[in-house]
């Protein structure tokens, strides 16, 4: 097992595939990756030398990934959310927010619009209303 | 990621839409509201603090520009469809 950026790769799988664990890369981020380091298709995990290693963590830390997305991806749907716009709106409805038939369907949107108001609330504005929702609990369980 | 936006997006040396509105600076001062059906202008810099009346196909909903909405439309502000409410009788 490979531990990179808090994510663990597994060492029997092709490096294409692996970098697919981390959130924020897709197959296609994923084989410009590749194709920086000049990595073959079929290279497993761990037939990567050190060096490999050492430039492709490098790479990504470059890169949005993980929380840093999900906290960047949250802002900004908070951020049209409390100015009030349209798409903000239909992420708190939890519906489609490109215009999409709502009839039926609109599975993926019930399933995930909503969750960007609701975790990964990082904004420094609202830290302390939760704040201030969360101390009554605490209090108890003390 | 954003290929096809940044695509389909609107050329660069036409710079944003937008229209010139006679009672703009008499709106930010004394807070007079501006009636308008222009949806697809997009809010400019120079706009911020002014009140619209912007139109929804219907009616004229109020709209006070503040900073964060730079870059927006005004039609985003103005929303054209009713939430729906479901009711038990139809006499009510």
């Amino acid at each position: 097992m490979l531990h990179l950026l808090g994510v663990n790769l597994p060492d029997r799988k092709i490096v294409l595939v692996a970098l697919t664990y981390f959130y924020g890369i897709g197959p296609q981020t994923a084989r410009k990756v590749c194709s920086q380091l000049s990595i073959h298709k079929e290279c497993k995990m761990n037939e990567l030398s050190e060096t490999k290693v050492n430039q492709l963590s490098s790479i990504l830390s470059n890169m949005t990934l993980e929380n840093d997305l999900k906290r960047k991806i949250s802002a900004n749907v908070h951020h049209l959310r409390e100015i009030g716009t349209y798409v903000g709106k239909r992420h708190a409805m939890g519906m489609p927010v490109h215009g999409q038939h709502t009839l039926n369907n609109s599975k993926t949107a019930k399933k995930l619009n909503r969750r960007w108001l609701r975790k990964y609330s990082t904004s420094s504005r609202l830290a302390p209303v939760f704040g201030i929702l969360q101390s009554p609990l605490s209090n108890k369980q003390d | 990621m954003h290929g096809t936006t940044v695509a389909l997006a609107r050329s660069v040396w036409k710079g944003p839409f937008f229209v010139h509105f006679p009672g703009l600076a008499e709106s930010i001062k004394e807070g007079k509201a501006i009636k308008t059906k222009m949806r697809s202008c997009t809010i400019m810099p120079h706009m911020v603090g002014a009140r619209f009346m912007v139109h929804n196909g219907k009616f004229y909903l109020p709209v006070r520009v503040t900073e964060n909405m730079v870059g927006r439309k005004l039609g985003e502000f103005s929303h054209t469809r009713k939430t729906f409410s479901y009711r038990m009788t139809k006499n009510k």
